[in-house]
């Protein structure tokens, strides 16, 4: 049955789409960023894993594929995985130690003429990405030999999985930590934050790189499970596509970006089968354009109602509740370190004083 | 050099001899387009004090907080505090050198709740860095336990236990000003600097907030407070420095500062 | 000499186009106060629109209008139907409606034109004579609309009651709504205005370019906000500076240094002005 590979791809190609989510939540959900140029990191994440894996021109699998390109190192996937997150990540620093500091608007016009930027250089250096035509024979791990070619899309959904799980753990206990609470902090008031001690611009620099990292792997997911790369795959519709999934899912929370990209594929990947519609078949032929488009047409018509409708997403951010260990009375927690109870209105917390009880603070 | 033998960096002995003051304003200048907002102004605070600073609406006030807590730099004085100065610092050097400020309307958090607003003001969080965040060592691990702890006492101080799992942004506003108060207060300031604490605030909740004010001042935090509730200046403040169209023009006590013409004159008279 | 003669006059023309472009885009901030990232649709639709009316007959003067028209009351239909309700949000449900209707509009297009360019109606123009050189008639006459109705925008703004209180709406909106001169005549005024502008400097740059493309008012927009930040947002000389500046920039980058480049030297001084100097070459009234 022809449709369960194709619905395994699909799955795969959604889990890519949610680690870009995870990523855009990251920046954006938690951080407060805008980012308009997401795609960028995609790109560059896809072109260096593509490269760096390649084989080499003038090697046996080169001339066997006849192929065009120029620059391949013929390293293994996984370090075309790693540097995909690096390069992904250095765009992001050069990108976001000039334009983090920049309020809301401008930065989202920065990041969007900044990808359009990075676009531009990839089409046009094309002795490296291939240009209008791309690369076509970008390696997929396993496919020669160790995996027969009909267990080849689950065994990549299997590792894809893997990846994307790891990376939402990972993900996810940096939002729960004390430092995804600082970035919260920004999001919330940058002014007030910054008042109270917290170093903003570094903060938000930070997120924004560990976005970049992120979607650099998706890249590189991408690239080896198409087996193509192409700078026609990097418009800026994926970024707002991404945008969609994290708003639908819930924007600040890891999971809702993820589910947010599912619910996406599933909607866009849905409206694929329109064309086939005998209603609109005559449309179709006419012009070619028509089923895409009207695939854009609907994610800019859910872009506004979901704005509009249901801004906090399937599953919003929950506001985190005192844990164990500390009581809602105020009493003092089990295991009090001898500080005075917290009763009543007349002891003030001596502000000057130890506050972990005699322990050395850092 | 009198500044070695005072105190160690976090515990000052209130009642201890001044030996000069722990903040202080030295001919700051600032102009805002045509406008001079702040002309000159300068004036210390007393360690261990509650200072007031009022003046008829666009003497500078507000402008002020803003050069010393680095929101805006001067174009031209100094601010020092303890020693240092904080001139041209950004607001977060400024913090964290001891000195919290509020503001006037109450800046929380909104979408987190109660509990981690305060959580979130926490100081020198070895967790707070991406690496320390993603590792969470036990020093981290640590400062968070106290962290949480000293979040525990404040929400009792402050009477806010209850809200300590709403989102913020579902605080009325008087409990907006004690949790911004109280995130303040995390910060383990040697400096609390409010602007306009009682501003919209009813009575009642007013007189909790002078409470409060004067315990965490008896803890040995120094308060300079903005205010324009004069029966709040009055009752709370042992020093009061008065501005006018940008300058300082007297300082005493409340007692004083009343009866003083030139006071008088500005608030009533020709003056803006 | 000639071709650096051209490319000036291309340059210029490129500039006025900006430049009318960047008089509509202004006036819809000044009322909305976010940057509308469908603004470069009123262009893309402006221009489809004049040739579907040269199409069913119209001269082409006469289809212009009409086209101006049609686009002015769908820009009203729209902030009605789509920003209106949120304008008390805050801004980003509004940046992310605006790209959201941008794809609507811009697939919409695509969806009933094609992907496949489109040439513009333009009768065949000989070059003028000067002496020795030869100079193209269409970006002078393109340069000539542009500046007559920046004229009469400017005119309307300022010597009529609509206008004034247009403007007076689009420099403090909060005022103008609490002492009730922001009324839905204005606001409506103003949108229709903006649009209309924008469906004009559509025509405009279909004209220059002659080939007419779905994505064009998106592409576009880019270089628009270039101009509008270079010279000051908020500063409608500056933004004519500016937009004569970036306007020379791309036919001078595009003739001498790298045509496939393009639309990347706009977006590079725009990378450049926002790092820089955020508030523009010449202070604007922000």
């Amino acid at each position: 049955m022809a449709l369960l590979p194709f619905l395994v791809g699909l799955l795969t190609l959604a889990l890519i789409y949610g680690l870009l989510a995870l990523a855009l939540n990251l920046q954006f959900g938690v951080t407060g960023l805008l980012n308009f140029g997401h795609v960028a990191f995609f790109a560059v994440g896809a072109f260096a894993s593509a490269i760096v894996t390649l084989p080499p021109p003038g090697s046996a699998a080169y001339l066997q594929a006849a192929a065009q390109y120029h620059v391949g190192l013929g390293l293994p996937v996984p370090v075309g995985f790693l540097l995909a997150g690096v390069a992904g990540g250095v765009l992001a620093l050069l990108i976001g130690a000039t334009s983090v500091r920049l309020s809301s608007h401008y930065l989202a016009v920065a990041t969007f003429a900044m990808a359009e930027i990075v676009r531009s250089v990839l089409t046009n250096a094309d002795w490296l990405t291939g240009g209008e035509f791309g690369i076509a024979s970008v390696p997929q791990p396993l496919k020669n030999g160790a995996v027969p070619a009909s267990v080849y899309p689950y065994a990549y959904l299997a590792g894809t999985v893997l990846v994307v799980a790891a990376l939402l753990a990972l993900t996810v206990r940096l939002t729960e930590s004390p430092y995804g609470r600082a970035l919260r902090s920004v999001r919330d008031d940058e002014t007030a934050a910054r008042a109270l001690g917290k170093p903003t611009p570094l903060l938000k620099l930070g997120a924004f790189v560990a976005g970049g990292v992120l979607a650099g792997f998706a890249g590189s997911l991408w690239t080896h499970s198409l087996g193509v790369v192409h700078v026609g795959q990097f418009v800026p519709i994926v970024t707002f596509e991404v945008w969609l999934a994290v708003l639908m899912g819930g924007s600040g929370n890891a999971f809702g970006a993820v589910l947010g990209a599912l619910v996406l594929m599933t909607i866009t990947q849905g409206t694929r089968f329109l064309g086939d519609v005998p209603l609109l078949s005559g449309l179709t032929r006419s012009n070619p354009s028509f089923v895409p488009s009207l695939r854009f047409v609907l994610i800019g018509l859910l872009l506004i109602a979901v704005v509009r409708f249901f801004p906090r997403g399937i599953l919003p951010e929950r506001p985190r509740a005192p844990g164990r260990g500390v009581r809602r009375g105020g009493a003092v927690p089990a295991g009090g370190s001898g500080d005075p109870p917290g009763h009543g209105a007349g002891t003030a917390p001596a502000a000057g004083a130890r506050t972990d009880g005699g322990e050395e603070s850092p | 050099m009198n500044g070695d033998l005072r105190r160690t960096a976090s515990a000052p002995t209130p009642g201890a001899a001044p030996l000069g003051p722990l903040l202080s304003v030295e001919r700051l200048r600032k102009h805002f387009g045509g406008l001079m907002a702040v002309n000159g102004a300068s004036f210390g605070v007393r360690e261990g004090s509650i200072t007031g600073l009022i003046g008829p609406n666009g003497a500078g006030k507000s402008t002020l907080f803003d050069l010393v807590t680095g929101v805006t730099r001067p174009d031209r004085g100094a601010v020092r505090f303890a020693g240092r100065s904080l001139t041209g610092l950004p607001p977060d050097a400024v913090a964290r050198a001891g000195v919290a400020r509020t503001f006037q309307t109450p800046r929380i958090f909104p979408a987190m709740s109660t509990w981690e607003n305060l959580l979130a003001a926490g100081p020198r969080h070895p967790g707070e860095s991406l690496l320390g965040g993603l590792f969470m060592g036990r020093a981290a691990r640590r400062r968070e336990r106290a962290l949480e702890r000293r979040a525990a006492e404040l929400l009792a101080f402050l009477g806010l236990e209850r809200e300590a799992a709403r989102a913020a942004r579902e605080l009325s506003g008087g409990q907006r000003k004690l949790l911004s108060l109280g995130r303040a207060l995390m910060t383990e300031p040697r400096l609390l600097m409010l602007d306009e604490p009682a501003a919209g605030v009813n009575q009642t909740l007013t007189r909790t907030l002078m409470q409060r004010i004067r315990d965490v001042n008896a803890g040995g935090v120094t308060v300079l407070v903005v205010e324009h509730d004069m029966d709040l200046i009055m009752q709370l403040c042992e020093t009061v420095v008065v501005m006018h169209q940008g300058s300082v023009l007297a300082v005493g006590t409340p007692e004083e500062v009343q009866r003083d013409p030139q006071v008088l004159a500005a608030y009533l008279g020709g003056a803006t | 000499m000639t071709e650096l003669l051209q490319t000036l006059i291309f340059g210029i023309a490129t500039g006025a186009v900006i430049s009318l472009s960047a008089v509509g885009l202004s006036l819809s901030y000044g009322v909305t106060r976010f940057i509308n990232f469908s603004y470069g649709e009123f262009l893309t639709l402006g221009a489809y629109l004049t040739v579907l009316f040269v199409g069913l007959g119209l001269p082409l003067p006469a289809a212009i209008l009409v086209g101006m028209l049609a686009v002015g009351v769908t820009g009203v239909v729209l902030a009605r139907i789509f920003f209106d309700p949120l304008m008390r949000r805050g801004f980003l449900p509004l940046l992310v409606t605006s790209v959201g209707l941008a794809f609507v509009l811009q697939n919409l297009v695509r969806m009933i034109a094609g992907s496949n360019p489109i040439r513009f109606p333009l009768p065949l123009m000989r070059p003028w004579h000067v002496g020795a050189l030869f100079v193209p008639k269409i970006p002078v006459l393109v340069v000539a609309v542009a500046l007559a109705a920046m004229l009469f925008t400017h005119l309307l703004l300022t010597f009529t009651r609509i206008g004034k209180m247009m403007r007076a709406t689009s420099d403090n909106p909060a005022l103008a709504r609490a002492s009730g001169i922001a009324t839905a005549r204005v606001l409506a005024a103003t949108w229709f205005l903006s649009a209309a502008i924008g469906a004009l400097g559509g025509v405009l740059l279909a004209m220059t370019q002659i080939a007419l493309q779905p994505v064009m008012g998106w592409s576009f927009l880019l270089v628009v906000f270039a101009a509008v930040l270079l010279g000051g947002i908020g500063n409608p000389y500056g933004a004519m500076l500016g937009s004569l500046i970036v306007g020379l920039g791309i036919e001078l980058g595009t003739s001498y240094l790298s045509p496939d480049y393009g639309h990347a030297f706009a977006f590079a001084i725009l990378v450049l002005v926002l790092l820089i100097r955020p508030s523009g070459l010449l202070r604007g009234a922000f």
